[in-house]
């Protein structure tokens, strides 16, 4: 077993199988040795988003190794998993946290998973909704935007 | 937690699961989606995502929708485009062909991606309202055997010096164009070539006896330019394999038609008409025994139109000679215009 602690100091406990899916812990137990039962630190990941982390993690911790990259497969953000899309039924906050914690600990299933579910999100969406979804600042001036608008009009009404 | 806080590598790993389309249309969004946009891994990966972008395509007859990447996209999605196994591995893209509809109806630009695409061994943008200058980048398509981008008014711009590097140009096809400038003497490297069209455009100066080295020439069709000085004899002596010569309306282009002009045994059409000649048809224009169609109206021909023609050329068409005032005729043949 492994022993991790939150930023705001929660302490979990949790199989070394579920710990090896991020490849920080991974390398940090190797650094350490397996003898040594202090518990490893994560400063910048809160107990609420390790939770819903480990969550994840014991999801998928039977999942079998990934298949070598087919360079063929059209890889969309299509193909997610029903119980992923389950999990990632959150509010935004707490999604963009799991992407953050994700890119953090080295997941790069979790991380590919939100960046997805967030594509998703944005996907047939005009440009207004996507702004006003994610709270986003318009920060061209008129001018600015007006002229990215001229240039793509071929691809405006597609 | 807001979706600004994400750091740029985290919104590019999200944009980059939008296809290029989609990639385009939100890059407005705010000045981070657009840098996420024009780095060149996010481009990729959303090239990757279009529809089709993987399929098997080695000649392109008709524009399809993603071809506007290649043209119309930012310069990173083009960039990808460009790069993407499908587009790169195209032989021959031959667009506007006469019968089809337009194939663009905004001007075309000609991106720099277009000419990384090493493949091409024809590449025909014939009447596709490109307006663009011809840009000196021909370095890297040295398998092109064809280029034609005639009969687009609004290219503009000189012939570049990469385009003689070309090692197996056949057809360079740039007619009905704005081209203008001088036809440098380095046209003479391309040995390979077999068709030169270059007809109503805005070219001036010589034409230079370099062209003597085109000994593969079969046609060459230079009218309708502001073209001058001696029409070089070189052209008449070297390049006999020549079926088509249209030197026409070019009135400051000046003779006279030298005795050489009896090598070009395999010459069918002869067209000087409106051009400043002068002196005599000589009599070695009879040894073109393949002759079918000569013009030499309005070209100050003096003195008499020689018999030995009527004897030799016995496939000829028409031969008109109108507009030369001090042209005689003193015999009779009835394909003989005066």
């Amino acid at each position: 077993m492994v022993k991790i602690t939150s930023s705001d100091n929660q302490e979990f406990t949790i199989s070394k199988e579920i710990a090896n899916q991020s490849v920080l812990i991974k390398n940090m137990l190797e650094d350490v040795g397996e003898s040594d039962d202090q518990p490893i630190p994560l400063p910048n990941v809160s107990g609420a988003i390790l939770q819903k982390v480990i969550e994840y993690a014991t999801m998928h911790k039977d999942d079998p190794p990934p298949a070598p990259e087919d360079e063929t497969k059209l890889k969309t953000s299509e193909d997610i998993e029903e119980r992923d899309k389950e999990f990632m039924q959150l509010d935004q906050g707490t999604m963009f946290e799991i992407i953050l914690a994700a890119n953090y600990l080295d997941m790069k299933n979790l991380l590919d998973l939100g960046c997805k579910t967030v594509a998703n999100m944005i996907k047939g969406k005009s440009v207004e909704e996507v702004r006003k979804l994610f709270n986003i600042v318009n920060d061209f001036t008129p001018e600015e935007e007006e002229q990215i608008r001229k240039e793509n009009e071929w691809c405006e009404d597609r | 937690m807001l979706f600004s806080f994400l750091p740029f590598e985290l919104v590019a790993q999200i944009i980059e699961n939008l296809d290029s389309f989609e990639q385009i249309r939100i890059q407005r969004v705010s000045k981070q989606f657009q840098a996420c946009v024009l780095t060149a891994s996010v481009a990729r990966k959303g090239v990757d995502l279009v529809p089709g972008s993987k399929g098997y395509r080695l000649e392109s007859t008709v524009p399809d929708d993603s071809d506007n990447l290649l043209f119309f996209a930012p310069l990173s999605i083009q960039s990808a485009y460009a790069g993407s196994n499908i587009v790169k591995s195209l032989t021959s893209i031959r667009w506007g062909e006469r019968n089809l509809p337009h194939p663009f109806p905004n001007p075309l630009p000609l991106p720099t991606p277009l000419f990384t695409l090493t493949n091409l061994g024809s590449l025909a943008l014939r009447n596709c309202n490109i307006a663009a200058t011809l840009p000196d980048a021909f370095q890297l398509m040295t398998g092109l055997t064809t280029l034609d981008l005639s009969c687009n008014p609004t290219l503009t711009g000189q012939l570049p010096n990469s385009l003689f590097t070309l090692p197996r140009l056949e057809k360079l096809y740039l007619a009905e164009t704005g081209i203008s400038g001088v036809i440098p003497p380095e046209l003479g490297d391309l040995k390979t070539l077999l068709h030169l069209s270059l007809f109503n455009t805005r070219l001036t100066g010589p034409i230079p006896k370099e062209i003597g080295k085109l000994t593969e020439l079969v046609s060459l069709h230079l009218f309708g330019n502001d073209l001058c000085g001696r029409i070089p004899v070189e052209l008449f002596a070297n390049c006999k394999k020549l079926r088509r010569l249209h030197l026409q309306s070019n009135p400051k282009l000046e003779g006279p038609i030298p005795l050489d002009i009896g090598g070009l045994v395999e010459l069918e059409e002869l067209d000087l008409s409106d051009c400043c000649i002068g002196g005599y048809i000589p009599k070695e224009l009879g040894l073109c025994m393949e002759l079918e169609w000569i013009w030499l109206n309005d070209c100050s021909l003096v003195g008499q139109v020689p018999m030995e023609l009527k004897d030799t050329l016995r496939g000829v068409k028409c031969i008109e000679l109108k507009g030369n005032t001090g042209l005689r005729c003193m015999f009779e043949w009835d394909v003989l215009e005066i």
